[in-house]
């Protein structure tokens, strides 16, 4: 390299912009005093090798001159020189990557000890590999580097620029976002770069991709922890390492949920929770995290603990069989799960649930279910609050876990508390409830018969009395919303009295529990006066006898109130008397204004005495008393006519305060007697006259039920204010669920409402079976006491095969029902090898039978002559025919929640119209995935197949469906004279829901097939989901009943021919229709359809034995 | 001489002499007279522990008692069992030391004395016994004994009671309609809860709200029946529970061993069982 004297390379330089010189010129000027003469030559001439480098390079020049005043400030002559060697290299590579190194050189010089530049510039060199996004890498490492170096130290700026050279080689994207992402994160001082520099070189190894997630999460969450708790987490991370299946950036994300799931006090615990497991069994880790989120919810971190160190015990014990840890820790072990209810103080209305459904049934006497309330927000069909024990009259639904109190016990108690005042309701009679049933109270007689006076003058038509008492007579209809509350308040009260005075067992927790919700509830002085006192009232309802805060002035409002409520439990009255406590409550209360809270002053401290008897005359047994009432609340210009007391408060003018409704009370929860009365009514006849006198019930319409849901203070319809068209929105949906809803319900009572059929099978005539393979049977009208001759015509075809594996599958999985059921009808062999006594051959002389031979020859008696017993295979002779039921309706869901009408009578009558409704419904069959009452089905015959086979008794199975008298399909799966095979376990494969579901006909097939068979004892096994119907099956109005009749008729014709009929059904409605159907044939109703497969065997051995 | 400190009576002398505690639910009481004295047989149909027995045990005081009636009417009560055979109700020859001697069977007994014999759950017997059951339940009111060929004429005072507990999951177990066709029939049912009140503290003499208690406790267990409980509680069983109470166990220990237990091996019917009685019970 020629060496240029200072003019002449100032003249060179002239060649440029003039910046270039400018600087140069300024820059020798400070140099000029501080470097030797040979340095200071080599550095103008390194300028100007730069700026000659290449057309571009003058750039280089220009930040070379700009920075190396600064430059030489850090470093010593010699040193400085190989700064400038350095640069002039990287020029030759790249100009850009030249300027950046220039351009961050004076600041990184703060940072960086002279003697690493050379160390340092080689390194982050070697990220250039030539190409463009290279460069760019190279450029970005440069410019971050004095940022960099304020944190770290320059060996993990190192291990840095190695990390990111080996990311480089993957993705120089990625790298060059990591790059930014790091100098963030050391940017906040973080404390474990070591950790993380290791880490984040294992991951580009291993699994590069993990590595933009990783440091994501490490940007946004963890940095922000502190550090003890950062370096607990890369201990952890570091021993997870490498584990298969394990991603650092996953179990970072999971640790962060998990640690937003509990205090900040309480991360430290948790994390040295997880960093136990970790130490002692890594692979279980990312399960343990998972399931937090669902163990936090019955258990406190020291359960928790308690938990988890069983869990790495069972890990520790079995160090050579993972799978029981990782069962434990997914949840997915008993053992895991019963652990956890053996810890936790909370009670789950899952592992309870049953309990309660039979407690509330047998409290109530009512078949009630019992599910959870979030269910029922779900269905949007007015409730709204979805952790409130509520009921609709048939369902009690209970909130999911319960977690109030540190004992278990406690926690349950709880549970049968809340279930306990849902089911009273029922019980007590609540939904019952009927404006023309006189109240016990004889001196509420005269509020009752104006009620039913008011009623019966009212013209506004309502879905139900509840709604029509509260809401369109006065006096509630001046404000149909505090008539609800306080019919709520008092019927709570009622029914939690009667509760008090027969459970008495339950007592204490109850009373408990209503003494807590007293110190819960709100202070009364913050409330407007109105609400003030029903606040107090409420307290007194809870228990709470002393210290009620009532204003001065209505403290004989207020006693008179309670004093009602005293005389209602006293005479144990009946929802009816509850009525009418509510209507003098309400006339109290009304007249009550609703201001802003008094001053203290005001308010005067009031306790009850309960035991005082109250034998003051009622007011409301004065007849005008009540006219007054109903004038002063009936029409509001009446009220202006002043005809009542003057000492009465009246309705003030001023402006009052909006009322508001009292806080539910927990316990109590949801109080929703209109739905309840609507819901519950629609399934009993004795609903009938719901809509007054008279009336038939017919169902409810759209209008009715639109009303219902418009008007209704008790369905809190959302953002009711905000914005009203959403308002109307939301109110569709609930009116269409709530259509829904009913149309479930209603299996039996409603009135077949789609329309005209075209034809009733009553025309025509009968059939005739010309085709092979069919058969005609009789139908027995009920009306008329007879058989229609040859009136359905029955296909009998073999079912198509199908794959067997469902047959196998089956057996594999109920492995252990099948060995149950296995053992059991081994059981009874030994009965048929039994000794059989009083034979006239055999292996011994039977020693009873001989000595009373002799005593007869003897008393000159002619003697038996069976005197001899022989282990004898007494024959088994038994034939079962299986018959089982493949309508449609098999192909619903068995879980109740989803469960859709099962009813077939929406069915068009026309054949055509027919066929497109049932493939609809079929096809919605189809997309389910999960299972349908008949795959349960399916399930039982193939466990009752196989345990036949085990007993050795000739059996049958069928199926049967159809369309109309004139398409009745039977189908056989196996005959009773076919053997086991392959196909026949194809053919089970096969059964699917088809059509309709005309019993008789089967029913008598079935009769003709047994008849013919040769068996001692022969048996028919009805399995159904639900009651017989058909197309057609004769005219409307009476379908049911005939379709009932008829088959109940085909099942004596079996009865009469030997065969014992047996029906199992897995509607669980069946009883009532069952009753008629069977007469007195056995039959069973399933409350649970899932229990068919176990069931079924059993049953058969119990009858067959 | 040891003194002898039981009662011993012959069967056709046994006599209900006490009054036996009945309450009527309906009118039993006069359809069981009425059949009586037309000598028509009577069928007593009903869940196990609804008062059967203690209905003819009644039915047999007040026969006796009633005015007018001239002879007494000794109470015959077999209880059937699946071994029981047509000798074991009509007699057999038993051996002795001079030979051999005939000894009459109770329904024998019954037949000659004239007393009403009471085949309890009669189902249970060997089918052979309903052959020597039809002459003596339709007009010819004989009792045919083979072994000894002779044709037993009923006594004017003969009255054969049945009863029959109708469980519907045993099909071979059937009463034939030709048997149950001879009979007239009277259903049993459990009381309601102030009859059962007033039945259970008679017979265990315990307080009005103990029975008050016990009478609500089995009407809500009975709630359960066909929700996984075969047989409702008897009333028998909480008269035992009642029992237990006035010895002292407390009351729900007493339900627990009388009742939880005694009802159903299913467990969660008897938790479920237990949560009622302890909901009931302080």
């Amino acid at each position: 390299m020629p060496k240029y004297e200072h003019t002449k390379i100032k003249r060179l330089l002239k060649a440029y912009p003039k910046e270039v010189s400018e600087n140069y010129t300024y820059s020798r000027g400070i140099l000029e005093n501080k470097l030797p003469e040979e340095i200071l030559s080599n550095w103008e001439n390194v300028g100007l090798s730069l700026a000659q480098e290449n057309t571009h390079s003058w750039e280089c020049a220009l930040s070379f001159f700009k920075v190396s005043v600064e430059v030489q400030q850090h470093l010593p002559s010699g040193q400085f020189i190989g700064w400038c060697d350095s640069g002039l290299k990287l020029t030759r590579k790249s100009t850009k990557i030249s300027i950046s190194f220039f351009d961050s050189s004076p600041k990184t010089m703060t940072r960086l000890r002279p003697r690493y530049i050379e160390d340092w510039v080689s390194r982050v060199e070697s990220l250039y590999k030539g190409t463009w996004k290279s460069t760019i890498l190279t450029c970005n490492v440069f410019e971050l580097t004095p940022t960099i170096l304020e944190t770290i130290s320059f060996d993990q700026y190192c291990k840095l620029i190695e990390f990111i050279e080996s990311l480089s080689n993957r993705s120089y994207d990625i790298a060059s976002e990591i790059l930014e992402t790091s100098t963030k994160i050391f940017s906040v001082n973080f404390p474990e770069i070591d950790d993380l520099l290791q880490l984040s070189t294992s991951i580009t190894e291993a699994e590069w991709r993990d590595v933009k997630p990783t440091y994501e999460i490490i940007l946004n969450q963890i940095v922000k922890l502190p550090n003890a708790n950062i370096k607990l987490i890369f201990d952890m991370a570091k021993r997870l390492f490498g584990l298969s299946g394990i991603h650092i950036s996953n179990f970072f994300s999971m640790i962060m949920k998990t640690l937003a799931l509990v205090n900040k006090d309480d991360r430290d615990e948790i994390l040295h929770m997880v960093q136990h497991v970790v130490n002692n069994a890594p692979y279980v880790t990312m399960d343990f995290l998972k399931s937090v989120p669902t163990l936090l919810e019955t258990l406190d971190l020291n359960q928790l603990d308690q938990w988890k160190n069983n869990g790495i015990r069972l890990a520790l014990d079995q160090d050579t069989n993972p799978t029981p840890a990782n069962q434990f820790f997914k949840l997915e072990s008993k053992m895991a799960k019963d652990l956890i209810d053996k810890i936790s103080s909370s009670v789950e209305l899952n592992r309870i649930k049953e309990l309660m459904k039979l407690y509330c049934t047998g409290l109530s006497g009512d078949d009630v279910s019992v599910a959870n309330s979030s269910n029922l927000s779900e269905k949007n069909i007015g409730w709204t609050q979805s952790d409130l024990p509520t009921s609709d009259g048939k369902t009690i639904y209970l909130p999911n876990v319960v977690n109030k109190y540190q004992i278990k016990d406690q926690n349950f108690d709880y549970y049968k508390v809340i279930a306990t005042h849902q089911e009273a309701l029922l019980e007590f009679g609540t939904f019952k409830y009927d404006p023309k049933i006189k109240p016990k109270n004889r001196k509420s007689l005269k509020i009752h018969n104006r009620l039913k006076k008011e009623l019966n003058e009212s013209q506004e038509e309502h879905a139900t009395r509840f709604a029509k008492v509260l809401r369109a007579i006065p006096p509630f209809s001046s404000d149909p919303q505090l008539a609800s509350d306080l019919f709520e308040i008092i019927e709570n009260y009622r029914v939690d009295q009667k509760i008090i005075d027969k459970y008495k067992g339950l007592r204490n927790a109850f009373i408990n529990v209503q003494y807590e919700q007293v110190i819960e509830r709100k202070n009364s002085s913050e409330l407007n006066e109105r609400e003030a006192m029903i606040e107090e009232i409420i307290k007194f309802t809870l228990g709470k006898r002393k210290n009620f805060k009532i204003r001065r002035g209505f403290t004989k409002e207020f006693k008179a109130i309670i004093g009602y409520f005293l005389t209602l439990k006293r005479i144990d009255g009946s929802v009816e008397d509850s009525m009418t406590v509510a209507v003098r409550t309400f006339d109290r209360i009304a007249r009550l204004p609703n201001n802003e809270p008094v001053p203290d002053e005001e308010i005067e401290n009031i306790d009850i005495d309960e035991s005082e008897e109250d034998n003051s005359s009622d007011e409301y047994e004065d007849e005008q008393k009540i006219n007054e009432m109903m004038n002063f609340f009936g029409t509001p210009e009446s009220s202006e006519n002043g005809e009542y007391d003057g000492d009465e408060i009246s309705p003030s003018d001023e402006l009052e305060e909006e009322y508001n409704s009292p806080e539910p009370v927990e316990y109590q929860g949801d109080f929703k007697p209109e739905l309840g009365q609507l819901l519950t009514e629609m399934l009993t006849v004795e609903g009938d006259d719901m809509l007054g006198e008279g009336e038939e019930m017919q169902g409810l319409t759209q209008e009715q039920i639109e009303e219902l849901v418009k008007n209704s203070p008790d369905l809190e319809t959302k953002e009711a204010d905000e914005n009203s068209e959403l308002d109307s929105e939301a109110n569709q949906e609930l009116l269409e669920n709530l259509m829904k809803e009913i149309k479930n319900r209603d299996l039996d009572n409603s009135s077949f409402s789609g329309g005209e059929p075209l034809h009733f099978d009553e025309e025509g005539g009968p059939l005739e079976a010309t085709a092979p393979d069919t058969f005609t049977y009789d139908e027995w009208d009920f009306r008329d006491v007879e058989y229609k001759p040859n009136w359905c015509l029955l296909h009998e075809k073999k079912l198509a095969d199908g794959e067997t594996n469902f047959y196998k599958e089956t057996l594999t999985n109920n492995s252990s029902l099948v060995y149950q059921i296995k053992k059991q009808f081994e059981l009874v062999f030994p009965e048929m090898y039994r000794k059989q006594k009083r034979l006239e051959d055999g292996e011994e002389a039977d020693l009873d039978a001989g000595i009373e031979a002799l005593i007869d020859l003897r008393s000159n008696v002619t003697p038996d002559e069976k005197i001899y017993w022989r282990r004898n295979k007494t024959e088994r002779s038994v034939a079962v025919a299986l018959l089982i039921d493949m309508s449609a309706s098999t192909a619903e869901a068995i879980d109740d929640g989803t469960k859709s009408s099962n009813d077939d009578w929406g069915a068009p009558d026309d054949p055509v119209e027919y066929m497109v409704w049932l493939r609809s419904r079929r096809a919605e069959g189809l997309r389910r995935s999960y299972k349908r009452i008949v795959d349960v089905e399916k399930e039982g015959i193939v466990l009752m197949v196989n345990s036949l086979e085990t007993l050795g008794d000739d059996y049958g199975v069928y199926g049967f469906s159809g369309y109309g008298r004139e398409n009745v399909e039977f189908y056989t799966i196996k005959d009773l004279d076919e053997k086991f095979s392959d196909t026949v376990s194809g053919r089970i494969d096969r059964i699917a829901p088809l059509h309709a579901t005309r019993m008789g006909p089967a029913i008598r097939h079935t009769i003709s097939k047994l008849e013919n068979h040769e068996a001692r004892s022969k048996f028919m096994f009805l399995i159904t989901d639900g009651r017989p119907q058909d197309r057609g099956y004769s005219r409307e109005g009476v379908e049911k009943e005939y379709a009932v009749y008829d088959t109940r008729q085909a099942l004596l014709e079996a009865k009469q021919k030997g065969i014992v009929p047996f029906c199992l059904t897995v509607d669980k409605a069946g009883h009532d229709y069952l009753k008629t159907m069977m007469d007195d044939f056995s039959y069973e109703v399933l409350s649970d359809i899932s229990m068919l497969p176990a069931r079924l065997p059993e049953l058969y051995k119990n009858l067959t034995s | 001489m040891v003194k002898q400190t039981y009662k011993e009576v012959n069967a056709e002398e046994y006599i209900v002499e006490k009054e036996p505690f009945f309450v009527p639910i309906a009118d039993e009481i006069t359809v069981f007279e009425s059949a009586y004295n037309q000598r028509i047989p009577v069928l007593l149909k009903g869940p196990t522990g609804t008062g059967k027995t203690r209905f003819v045990e009644y039915m047999a005081w007040k026969i006796n008692n009633n005015k007018g009636s001239t002879k007494d009417v000794p109470l015959i009560t077999v209880a059937c069992h699946e071994d029981l055979t047509a000798s074991d109700l009509v007699g057999r020859y038993l051996l002795d030391a001079n030979g051999t001697r005939w000894i009459d069977g109770p329904l024998t007994r019954s037949v000659k004395s004239g007393g009403i014999c009471y085949l309890d759950e009669v189902v249970e017997a060997r089918k052979d016994t309903t052959v020597i059951i039809h002459p003596l339940t339709d007009h010819r009111r004989t009792l045919t004994i083979d072994k000894l060929g002779q044709v037993v004429e009923a006594d004017e005072g003969f009255l054969l009671v049945v009863s029959y507990n109708p469980g519907y999951q045993n099909a071979v177990k059937d009463l034939k309609h030709s048997t149950r066709q001879r009979f007239v029939a009277i259903e049993f049912d459990f009381p309601d809860v102030e009859r059962e009140s007033k039945i259970i503290s008679h017979e265990a003499g315990v307080k009005k709200d103990i029975s008050d208690q016990l009478a609500i406790l089995g009407q809500k267990i009975r709630n359960l029946k066909e929700h996984g409980l075969e047989e409702g509680a008897s009333t028998r069983l909480l008269i035992y529970a009642a029992r237990l109470i006035k010895q002292g166990i407390s009351p729900k220990r007493a339900c627990q061993v009388s009742l939880t237990w005694g009802i159903t091996d299913e467990l969660q019917i008897q938790e479920t069982v237990d949560q009622i009685v302890s909901s009931i019970f302080e």
